[in-house]
């Protein structure tokens, strides 16, 4: 018996002992440098399960297409390279085809027609690995709102490929501006992030500034001189009814107002007596709570995403910078730490970096910094680069941008946080103080 | 390698069998010292089992480990015949007596059997005027030995060959020992150089394709041996027919000992062709950074880190099916999902024509691992 124990695990020794020369161990490289250029993608027309549907699913197509190329991480392989056509959606794809003409990324898709309705389907597909990117979906809905199926569809392809989510599905509001530089007509208005859809939610009799979406996106908050000094206005979109957030002395102003992300309270700027302090006012009960108490100027304040700290800027110490503080106010702890002036701060969605204007020899920048003041980055540079705005996703910052001269006009433009693809955003006329809403 | 191999074997198994049974055997009771005192005795028995005649399967692997070193001496065949014989407590002590014995037993009718089977093999070739010289000097073993050793640089050239043919025929052990001789000579020099491999550049593949086949075919090995690293199959199978009647467990004992042999064997031979160049990988680690585009991933997939793995055809082409991320650091698994999906789209896209990669260096590029490293590039 011991001699068959000791067989056997002498056997089991010899088996186990590791050989000296092992396998063929694979070849392991580090690959630290790549590409950054836009994605090229295909995006055959959708196809029109009816009749009726032809026209809208053109349109879809073009929405699509230029929402995706506006980010500046795809492109667009132009139609006219096609070597497969595509018609039927449920037709198997011919991965050569897309291949030969180095296309990354496919998009088909199907619109058919069901009343007052449409339905739109797609589907994303990986050309290289051959493979099917998610699962293909249906959207249904009015056939007026194509638009919005078209953003949700780009919003879809976008966040597939970048693994954040889209923004295209999403709203702007903003200062529409008209007239000479010294006699200049501001209203506020509002539309698709792509410049369609502008609606005029005030007329031109009294000027507004800086509006702010709620974080459900149903209302805003922006300033308005319509009775005679600064006050801050809550607006509901759907309605477009307004009311003074809160009734102040004459004489005083408020300003700068944005609303905390669980919407239930806003943050402003009070001036009283010649000194602006930060103010927290609680929508339910319009129980007022003073945060700071300085005799600088502190203001433009903004939340952080989990509602625990507030941004602002300060010249308390002389010079205007940014500082960060507790919700409920108390010490607060400068940021910000180069030269120059910094001012406007607001806090990512996401958390991780604050968006500020700078101003620094003579120019204007729209820069990025950690929430602890490091790793700035200046992502523009001209005559006049201020309040920047993030998009939902915290990849995207709008701003205004206003030329230098007699005939200067403000306009709004968007940059990617790598600071890569700027552009300017379609407006009906000149344009500014961008505020991007939530995801719809 | 292989004596190391051998050794470590038997020292880890006397370790291990002390560890578990050492109490028992030992524990101070008559019978485990009993047992002691006979494996002592039992080295003692073997010298006169050898008289008698030979039977230990399980040791006779081992002793193959010793004559491919001791091919120019006398020492290597002898100890197969001594540790043959005490097949069953060998295992504790196979190591030490093994060298102890060899010199003293040169038995002759256990050697016999084994070795004139392999001189056999050998005269055939080169000649039998060296044995007589060589074997004058020493002693008893070296009549034994000597022809042994002498013969077996020549037969080694000539095995080499056979084992390439073995993997072929693996059951045919008789067949392919007669035919080898003749070719062995020729195709001898091409192995052991290995520019055999390099001339052809598919020969390296057959190789590597060919180590399945002989582990299940262990009786071949008999067939013979090419280098000092072959010289102890072939002992082992010709103790198992001498010994029909081996203990099954001996025999799994052996069968693993062969494998390990096999293994050995095949995986030098398996090298796959000359090393890769500093330029060859520089070439590919450039073609698959031109095709890593990481200009649409999220700012979290660009601080992800993501090793891909995956296998390339001999064409140098990717084999799509293979492609798995293999591991990741630095980011969220939706964010290393992104940046391996960026990473396989690289490397499939610039292999679709296939890498520029030495065929024959294939088994070194066979299995791909890349580290997709985007610290360089974040928010550039």
């Amino acid at each position: 018996m011991l001699k068959r124990y000791l067989t056997l695990i002498l056997a089991t020794l010899v088996v186990l002992t590791p050989m000296p020369a092992s396998a063929q161990e694979p070849l392991r490289l580090e690959i630290t440098e790549g590409v950054i250029e836009p994605l090229p993608f295909a995006l055959p027309s959708f196809i029109a399960a009816d009749g009726g549907a032809s026209d809208v699913a053109q349109d879809i197509t073009r929405v699509i297409a230029a929402d995706l190329r506006g980010t500046g991480l795809f492109r667009q392989i132009p139609p006219d390279a096609y070597i497969s056509d595509v018609t039927s959606f449920d037709s198997p794809v011919q991965y050569n085809d897309w291949q030969a003409i180095n296309a990354q990324a496919l998009i088909t898709g199907e619109v058919e027609t069901r009343g007052e309705q449409i339905v739109v389907r797609f589907r994303l597909f990986d050309v290289f690995s051959e493979a099917q990117l998610g699962e293909g979906l249906q959207f249904v809905g009015e056939a007026e709102s194509w638009r919005r199926m078209a953003h949700t569809v780009a919003d879809e392809v976008y966040e597939r490929i970048t693994g954040e989510t889209g923004y295209f599905d999403t709203r702007v509001v903003f200062i529409h501006e008209e007239g000479p530089k010294n006699a200049r007509l501001k209203r506020l208005a509002i539309m698709d992030y792509d410049g369609a859809n502008v609606q005029f939610l005030t007329d031109s009799r009294s000027l507004v500034l800086a509006p702010r979406f709620s974080p459900q996106g149903d209302r805003i908050l922006y300033t308005s001189y319509e009775s005679g000094f600064p006050q801050v206005y809550l607006m509901d979109v759907a309605t477009v009814s307004r009311r003074p957030l809160e009734e102040i002395p004459a004489g005083n102003m408020t300003f700068a107002p944005r609303f905390s992300p669980d919407g239930n309270r806003v943050v402003f700027s009070l001036e009283q007596g010649g000194n602006s302090d930060i103010y927290m006012l609680d929508l339910a009960s319009g129980q007022r709570t003073q945060l700071t108490n300085a005799p600088s100027i502190e203001t433009a304040p903004s939340f952080s995403p989990d509602g625990s700290q507030i941004v602002f800027e300060s010249d308390r110490t002389g010079n205007q910078q940014i500082y960060v503080m507790s919700a409920s106010g108390g010490e607060a702890t400068r940021i910000s730490r180069g030269t120059g002036r910094y001012g406007t701060p607001v806090w990512s969605p996401r958390g991780d970096y604050i968006a500020f204007t700078k101003q620094e020899a003579g120019r204007f920048h729209i820069g990025v910094m950690r929430t602890d003041g490091s790793e700035e980055r200046l992502l523009t540079a001209s005559f006049l680069d201020e309040g920047p705005t993030w998009a939902p996703n915290g990849r995207v910052i709008m701003f205004t941008r206003e030329t230098a001269g007699t005939d200067g006009a403000p306009a709004v433009y968007s940059v990617d946080l790598t600071g890569r693809n700027l552009q300017r955003v379609a407006t009906p006329g000149m344009a500014s103080d961008p505020a991007w809403s939530p995801l719809q | 390698m292989r004596r190391s191999l051998y050794a470590s074997t038997a020292i880890h198994a006397a370790i291990l069998l002390w560890v578990a049974f050492g109490e028992s055997l030992f524990r101070g009771s008559p019978e485990t010292e009993f047992e002691v005192t006979g494996v002592t005795i039992l080295s003692v028995s073997e010298f006169e089992a050898l008289t008698a005649g030979v039977e230990p399967t399980p040791d006779v692997l081992e002793t193959p480990v010793a004559p491919p070193q001791a091919e120019e001496s006398a020492a290597p065949d002898p100890p197969t015949p001594e540790e043959a014989p005490p097949p069953v407590e060998q295992p504790e002590e196979a190591p030490e007596p093994a060298p102890d014995t060899q010199p003293e037993p040169p038995s002759p009718e256990a050697p016999q059997a084994e070795v004139t089977d392999q001189i056999a093999a050998l005269p055939t070739p080169s000649g039998a005027p060296d044995l007589p010289p060589s074997d004058t000097p020493t002693p008893r073993e070296a009549p034994r030995v000597a022809p042994v050793p002498a013969p077996a640089p020549e037969p080694e050239m000539e095995t080499a060959p056979d084992v390439l043919d073995q993997p072929v025929n693996p059951d045919t052990s008789d067949a392919p020992a007669e035919e080898a001789p003749e070719t062995a000579p020729e195709e001898a020099t091409t192995e052991i150089v290995t520019e055999a491999e390099t001339p052809s550049g598919g020969p390296v593949a057959p190789v590597a394709s060919l180590r399945p086949p002989p582990r299940p075919a262990r009786p071949t090995p008999p067939a013979e041996p090419e280098e000092t690293a072959d010289a102890p199959e072939p002992e082992p199978e010709q103790e198992p027919e001498q010994e029909p009647e081996g203990d099954p467990l001996a025999d799994a004992i052996a069968g693993a000992v062969a494998d390990a042999n096999t293994t050995e064997t095949t995986q030098p031979a398996a090298p796959s062709g000359p090393p890769l160049t500093q330029g060859a990988r520089d070439g590919f680690r450039i073609a698959v950074q031109t095709c890593w585009n990481v200009g649409a991933l999220s700012t979290e997939a660009l601080g992800t880190t993501v090793v891909v793995a995956f296998e390339m055809g001999r064409d140098g082409v990717p084999v799509g099916s293979s492609l798995r991320l293999l591991e990741f650091s630095g980011g969220s698994e939706a964010a290393a999902q992104q940046a391996y999906d960026a990473a396989r789209r690289a490397i499939i896209r610039c292999g679709v024509n296939g890498y520029d990669l030495p065929e024959e260096s294939y088994d070194r590029w066979r299995q791909v691992e890349l580290v997709f490293n985007p610290e360089g590039m974040r928010l550039r």
